[in-house]
C-alpha cells in the first residue's frame, strides 16, 4: 500500500519492536515457572472516587454491529458526530457543543495527537480490537489519563486486546462482516496471557465499493444517483505486550504496544447537482509506538510513558485546474510524547500528579505552510478527599506551548492555568449512585493549519476557552430480576474566542479569525433497563440529548442568539434486545432533528430530520472453548433518504452479516492490583 | 408491551412535534415580468443553494427561488453570471459546471449546456454576446464559444491561466486570466481575441490576478487588477483599445460597473480586512472621482456589486459576511435609501426589467 520510505522504516520498527517484546516476553515467561508461587492478589481497589464518566464494554457495544467508533459514539447522550458518508467517511466528534478539537481520544492511556488539524476521525478508528470505550475525564484517579488530556474539554477513552493482560491463557478471536455495497471486513486477534506477561496482535482489512443509490428531493421529485469515488481499503495491524513483576509490597506493570493503519480512500465529497466528476483520493497513514510503566505499592502508584505517533496524508485531486493540472499535498505529522502521572495517598487525601511533555512537528510539499514545529508542557496538580458520602476534587492545570516555524512568522507563546473542581455526593452505600458539581475551564489551541496554512493561516489568533459547569446524577437499581441504571446531566458550557473561518479576502479566500463567542446549555440522559423473566431477557438502554449551542458573538448580526450550524437541538438513540436462550434480536432507533447548515436559523438553512430503524437478529453457539456468533440484519430499514452534513448524502437500506469466532483454551489467574 | 409500545409512540410524536414547519413561499408571479429585479445568487460552494429571484418593485414582494418554481429542479452550485441576449437569459454555474438557458418571458429551461470537457468539469465563470454567440469563461484555461441558436459548444479557445472576467469591444474580446487557482503565482495577463478570427492576437499585461473586465463603446476597457490581496495593492486599469497601453486610473478597487448615469462608472471597493464598504462614480473622461462615497459602511455590511436600475436608482447587493441572507439595497443618485430588501445568500448579480 505505502511507497513512502519513511513509512516503511517505520514499519520496520514496529516489527523490530513486536519481535523485541515477545522475545522479552519468552524470557518472561521462563522465569514465571520457577515463580508461580507468588500471590498478586494483594491490590484491589474498590473506592468512592469523584467522576464523570460514560463507559462502553465490548459485548454492549458489539450488538448494534457499528462500522466504527463515530458510529458507535453517535449512540450516547451529549455527543453530536459529524457524518461525512457512512462508511468511511470522516466522523468528528462534538460533545456538549465542544467542538472537534476540545475532545481528545486516549488509546492504552496515550493521547492521539496532530497538531495539524487537532481533531480526529473518528470514522478512522476500527472497532474489531477495542475492548471498552470511555466517554469523559473527570476522574478521582489521575492514573491513567495522560496530562495532555485532563487539560482538555473531553476525552474518549480506548483499550485495545493486544495491549492488556487477558483473563485467558490463548485467546483468538475472528471476525467477518459483509454487507451491502461491497463492504468486506476480516479481522483476526491473538493473545497469549501468562501469570506474568502478555503478547498480543491484531490484523484487520476493509474494504468497501461504496457505490450506493440515493435520492434528492427536488420539488416535486427526486433526483436518484449513485454514489461515485467512494471506495476505500483500509488496514490495520496491532500488537502488545507486556509484563508484570512484585518486589516487596510492590508491583510493577511495563506494556509495550505499537499500531499501523492504512486508509485508502477516495473522496465523493459533496454532492454537487449536475457535476458528478469527482476523483480526489486520499491516502492516511498512521503509526504508533508507546510504552507505558505502571509501579504501585499501598500507598503510592506512578505511570511513566513514552510515545512515538507519525501520520501521514496524501491530498490527490488529479483534475485541478491550476496549472500543473493536478493537486498533490502531502503532509506528515510526527508527534514525541513523554509523560508521568503520581498519585499518594495520604491521611489528609490522596495527591495527584500528571505532566507530560511533547514535541510535534509537520513536513509538508507545500512551500506555504513552512516547518511548524510546536513544544507543549501540560502539568496538573490534584487533590481529593472524601468525608462520609461527600468527595471533593479540585486541581489546576497548567498548559505551556511555543511554536517554532523555520520559513514564516509564528505565533506568540502561550502560558495558562486553569482551574478544576467537583463536588459529588454518593446516595448509596456502593458508590454507583450519586450526584455530582463539575467545574473545569480549558482550552484549545489554533492547530497548524489554522495559523499557517497558505491564505487562510492567521498567526495572531488566540487560544479558544471552554468553561464547563455540569451537574450529573447517577442511579442504579436492581428489584428483583429488574435493574435500572439512569445517568442525566444537566450542563452550560462557554466557549471564547471560537476560532471560525471567514472570507477576509474575497470570497474564495477565507481566513481564520477568533470571533465567536458561544453558550452552551442542555441536558441528556443515558439509561439502561433489563428485565429477566425466566429464559427471556429484556433490555433497552438509549439516550436522549437536549442541546442549545448559541451564538452570542455580534448583537447586530442576523445570527446572534441562533443555534449554530449541524447542532441539532435533539437526538435520540435506543436499543432494544431480546435475548430468548441463544438467539438475540435487536431493534435500534436513531433519531437526529432538525439544524441549520449556517449559524443563521432561516428556513433556507434547514437540514431535514431523520429517523433511522435497523433490526438484527443473532446465533449464539458454544462448543467447549469455541464460541460462535452469527448476526444478520438490516440498516435504515425503511429506506431513509438522509444527511448528517447537508448534501453529504448517507446510504438507504442495506443489509449486513457477522460472524464472530472466539476460542480461549483455559483461564488465567486474575490480578486485579497489576 | 403495550406500555412500551405507547411510551416510544409518545417520546416519537414529541420530537417530530419540535420540528419547525417552513414559512410559506409567496405564489410564483404569472404573465409578464416587469418592473422588477432578476436576482441571481451565488449561494454557497457544496450547498447547491444557488437561487434566481425576483424582486417585484412595484409591491416590494420577493420571490426567492423562481427557477425551481418554474423548472422543478435546482439551479445547481455557486451561479457566477447571469446575461441577457435575445429573448433568453443565460445562467452561468460555476461549481455545477453548467450554463443554464431561460426562456426570458416564461423563466423556464430551454436548455441545461453540461461544461465538461473529457468528463472534466470546465467550471465556467463568465459571459459575454457577439453576433449570436456567446462566449464563457472557464476556469480550466479557454473561453467556450456557444452557438445562440443552437445552444452547443461550437469552439474552445485556449487562453491563459483560470480566466474570469470577459467584455467585447468592438470586435475584440478581452479575457482576464487570473491564475487565482496558482496562488500566490498568480496569472497577469489580458488576451485580446479577434472575434472575426477567433484567434487571439495580443497578451496585454495589467498586473497580478486581473479579474473583472469592463467595455465601453469609444470609451476603452477598463480591468480590475486584484493584486495579492496584501503587498500588492489591487487597481482600475484602463486598456487603451487603439493600441492596448494601459493606465492605472485608481488604487483600491475591488468591482466596477455601468452606472445608470452617462459618461460615469459605478467603482466600489470591499475591504474584507476592515470590513470597509464605499461607492463612488467615476467620471470616465477625466478618469477622476466624479460622486465620492455615494454610499459608505453605514449603509452596507459586505459589498458584493452594484447595478443601475434606470437613470435615478441603482441596486447595491450586500452578502451579510457571505454566511447570512444578503439583502438588496436600492439608492438614489444622491446616497439616499430608498429600500432594503432581504434576499437569498450572496447576490451577486441583478438586472433590471423596466
Amino acid at each position: 500500500m505505502s511507497d513512502n520510505p519513511v513509512h516503511s522504516v517505520f514499519l520496520l520498527r514496529l516489527l523490530f519492536l513486536c519481535s523485541f517484546t515477545n522475545f522479552f516476553g519468552a524470557i518472561a515467561y521462563g522465569q514465571q515457572k520457577t515463580n508461580h508461587h507468588q500471590d498478586y492478589d494483594t491490590i484491589v481497589v474498590k473506592e468512592k472516587r469523584v467522576q464523570n464518566l460514560q463507559k462502553i464494554e465490548r459485548k454492549d457495544f458489539l450488538k448494534t454491529v457499528p462500522h466504527d467508533l463515530g458510529h458507535l459514539l453517535q449512540q450516547r447522550a451529549g455527543i453530536h458526530i459529524h457524518d461525512y458518508g457512512g462508511v468511511g467517511g470522516m466522523k468528528t466528534l462534538s460533545f456538549r457543543g465542544l467542538g472537534a478539537q476540545h475532545n481528545q481520544l486516549i488509546v492504552n492511556g496515550q493521547s492521539i495527537q496532530n497538531a495539524q488539524n487537532g481533531q480526529t476521525d473518528f470514522g478512522l478508528i476500527h472497532l474489531d480490537n477495542i475492548e471498552s470505550v470511555q466517554i469523559g475525564n473527570i476522574d478521582g484517579d489521575l492514573l491513567e489519563i495522560p496530562a495532555s488530556a485532563i487539560v482538555m474539554g473531553n476525552t474518549v477513552q480506548i483499550n485495545t486486546f493486544e495491549s492488556s493482560f487477558g483473563h485467558q491463557t490463548h485467546e483468538f478471536r475472528g471476525q467477518s462482516n459483509v454487507g451491502s455495497f461491497g463492504q468486506v471486513d476480516v479481522s483476526s486477534a491473538y493473545k497469549m496471557t501468562k501469570d506474568r506477561y502478555f503478547s498480543g496482535v491484531t490484523l484487520k482489512r476493509r474494504s468497501f465499493e461504496g457505490a450506493y443509490p440515493f435520492a434528492i428531493r427536488m420539488g416535486n421529485e427526486s433526483m436518484e444517483k449513485v454514489r461515485k469515488n467512494n471506495a476505500l481499503t483500509e488496514y490495520l495491524l496491532a500488537a502488545g505486550s507486556g509484563l508484570r513483576w512484585r518486589n516487596d509490597r510492590t508491583t510493577h506493570q511495563i506494556k509495550f504496544f505499537g499500531q499501523y493503519s492504512d486508509s485508502d480512500k477516495e473522496l465523493p465529497g459533496a454532492v454537487i447537482l449536475y457535476n458528478s466528476n469527482n476523483n480526489q483520493t486520499l491516502l492516511q497513514q498512521n503509526g504508533q509506538l508507546g510504552v507505558n510503566y505502571i509501579g504501585k505499592t499501598t500507598d503510592i502508584k506512578w505511570r511513566i510513558f513514552g510515545n512515538y505517533q507519525n501520520q501521514f496524508l496524501r491530498y490527490h485531486d488529479p483534475s485541478f485546474l491550476n496549472q500543473a493540472g493536478y493537486l498533490l499535498n502531502e503532509y506528515q505529522n510526527d508527534n514525541w510524547q513523554l509523560g508521568g502521572n503520581g498519585a499518594w495517598e495520604t491521611p489528609i487525601g490522596k495527591f495527584s500528579f500528571a505532566g507530560e511533555f511533547r514535541k510535534q512537528f509537520l513536513s509538508t510539499n507545500r512551500a506555504d505552510i513552512g516547518a511548524p514545529i510546536r513544544y507543549s508542557n501540560d502539568y496538573v496538580i490534584q487533590y481529593t478527599n472524601a468525608w462520609k458520602n461527600w468527595q471533593l476534587r479540585t486541581a489546576a492545570a497548567t498548559q505551556i506551548y511555543s511554536d517554532e516555524n523555520r520559513s514564516i512568522s509564528h505565533t506568540e507563546d502561550v502560558f495558562r492555568i486553569n482551574p478544576q473542581i467537583s463536588l459529588q455526593k454518593s446516595l448509596a452505600a456502593d458508590a454507583s449512585t450519586f450526584i455530582g458539581l463539575h467545574y473545569k475551564q480549558t482550552m484549545r489551541l489554533p492547530n497548524f493549519n489554522e495559523l499557517y496554512y497558505s491564505q487562510i493561516g492567521n498567526t495572531a489568533l488566540l487560544p479558544e476557552d471552554a468553561h464547563q459547569l455540569s451537574l450529573e446524577l447517577a442511579w442504579h437499581k436492581k428489584v428483583n430480576q429488574t435493574s435500572f441504571s439512569l445517568q442525566p446531566n444537566i450542563y452550560f458550557n462557554q466557549i471564547q474566542n471560537k476560532i471560525i473561518a471567514l472570507p477576509t479576502q474575497n470570497l474564495f479566500v477565507w481566513s481564520i479569525m477568533n470571533v465567536e463567542n458561544v453558550h452552551v446549555y442542555g441536558a441528556d440522559l443515558q439509561y439502561e433497563l433489563a428485565h429477566q423473566m425466566e429464559k427471556l431477557l429484556i433490555s433497552a438502554s438509549g439516550s436522549l440529548t437536549y442541546q442549545r449551542a448559541l451564538d452570542y458573538t455580534m448583537q447586530n448580526s442576523p445570527s446572534f442568539g441562533h443555534q449554530l450550524a449541524y447542532t441539532p437541538m435533539w437526538t435520540t438513540n435506543h436499543t432494544i434486545h431480546l435475548n430468548y436462550q441463544k438467539l438475540d434480536f435487536y431493534t435500534q432507533l436513531h433519531y437526529v432533528g432538525q439544524r441549520y447548515s449556517l449559524n443563521q436559523n432561516v428556513p433556507a438553512n434547514l437540514v431535514a430530520a431523520y429517523f433511522l430503524t435497523d433490526f438484527s437478529m443473532a446465533y449464539n453457539t458454544k462448543v467447549n472453548q469455541h464460541q460462535l456468533r452469527l448476526q444478520v440484519g438490516v440498516r435504515n430499514a425503511f429506506d431513509q433518504s438522509y444527511n448528517f452534513i447537508r448534501f453529504f448524502v448517507m446510504p438507504g437500506r442495506n443489509y449486513f452479516a457477522q460472524l464472530n469466532y472466539t476460542w480461549h483454551n483455559k483461564n488465567t489467574k486474575q490480578h486485579e492490583g497489576l | 408491551m403495550k406500555v412500551y409500545s405507547r411510551v416510544w409512540f409518545l417520546v416519537f410524536i414529541l420530537l417530530i412535534s419540535c420540528n419547525k414547519k417552513e414559512q410559506p413561499e409567496p405564489a410564483i408571479p404569472s404573465g409578464e415580468w416587469s418592473n422588477g429585479l432578476l436576482i441571481l445568487h451565488e449561494g454557497l460552494f457544496q450547498q447547491n443553494n444557488s437561487k434566481l429571484s425576483w424582486l417585484n418593485l412595484s409591491e416590494f414582494s420577493f420571490y426567492t427561488d423562481i427557477f425551481s418554481a418554474k423548472n422543478n429542479r435546482y439551479l445547481g452550485d455557486t451561479a457566477n453570471d447571469m446575461a441577457i441576449y435575445g429573448g433568453k437569459i443565460y445562467l452561468v454555474v460555476n461549481a455545477s459546471s453548467t450554463i443554464e438557458v431561460l426562456d426570458k418571458y416564461s423563466m423556464q429551461s430551454i436548455a441545461q449546456i453540461p461544461m465538461q470537457f473529457n468528463g472534466q468539469a470546465q467550471q465556467p465563470r463568465k459571459i459575454a454576446f457577439y453576433q449570436n454567440k456567446a462566449f464563457v469563461t472557464s476556469f480550466d484555461g479557454y473561453v467556450n464559444v456557444i452557438d445562440t441558436a443552437s445552444l452547443s459548444v461550437s469552439k474552445r479557445i485556449k487562453v491563459g491561466r483560470n480566466p474570469e472576467g470577459l467584455a467585447v469591444y468592438q470586435n475584440h474580446l478581452y479575457v482576464a486570466n487570473s491564475g487565482g487557482l496558482d496562488f500566490p503565482n498568480y496569472d497577469s495577463t489580458v488576451f485580446c481575441i479577434n472575434l472575426n478570427l477567433m484567434k487571439i492576437t495580443d497578451t496585454i499585461f495589467v498586473g497580478a490576478n486581473p479579474g473583472n473586465i469592463l467595455a465601453l463603446e469609444n470609451e476603452g476597457v477598463f480591468v480590475i487588477k486584484r493584486g495579492n490581496y496584501g503587498t500588492d495593492p489591487s487597481e482600475l486599469i484602463w486598456v487603451d483599445p487603439t493600441n492596448h497601453s494601459t493606465e492605472v486610473v485608481l488604487q483600491g478597487i475591488s468591482g466596477i460597473g455601468v452606472s445608470g448615469r452617462s459618461n460615469e462608472l459605478f467603482v466600489w471597493y470591499f475591504d474584507h480586512g476592515t470590513q470597509q464598504s464605499m461607492v463612488h462614480l467615476l467620471n470616465i473622461d477625466t478618469r477622476q472621482i466624479a460622486h465620492a462615497n455615494l454610499i459608505t459602511s453605514a449603509d452596507v455590511k459586505t459589498l458584493y456589486g452594484v447595478f443601475p436600475i434606470a437613470d435615478d436608482r441603482f441596486a447595491v447587493c450586500d452578502a451579510q459576511q457571505f454566511v447570512n441572507l444578503g439583502k438588496l439595497i436600492i439608492f438614489d443618485y444622491h446616497g439616499q435609501k430608498l429600500s432594503t430588501t432581504t434576499v437569498a445568500l450572496n447576490p451577486n448579480k441583478v438586472i433590471y426589467f423596466p
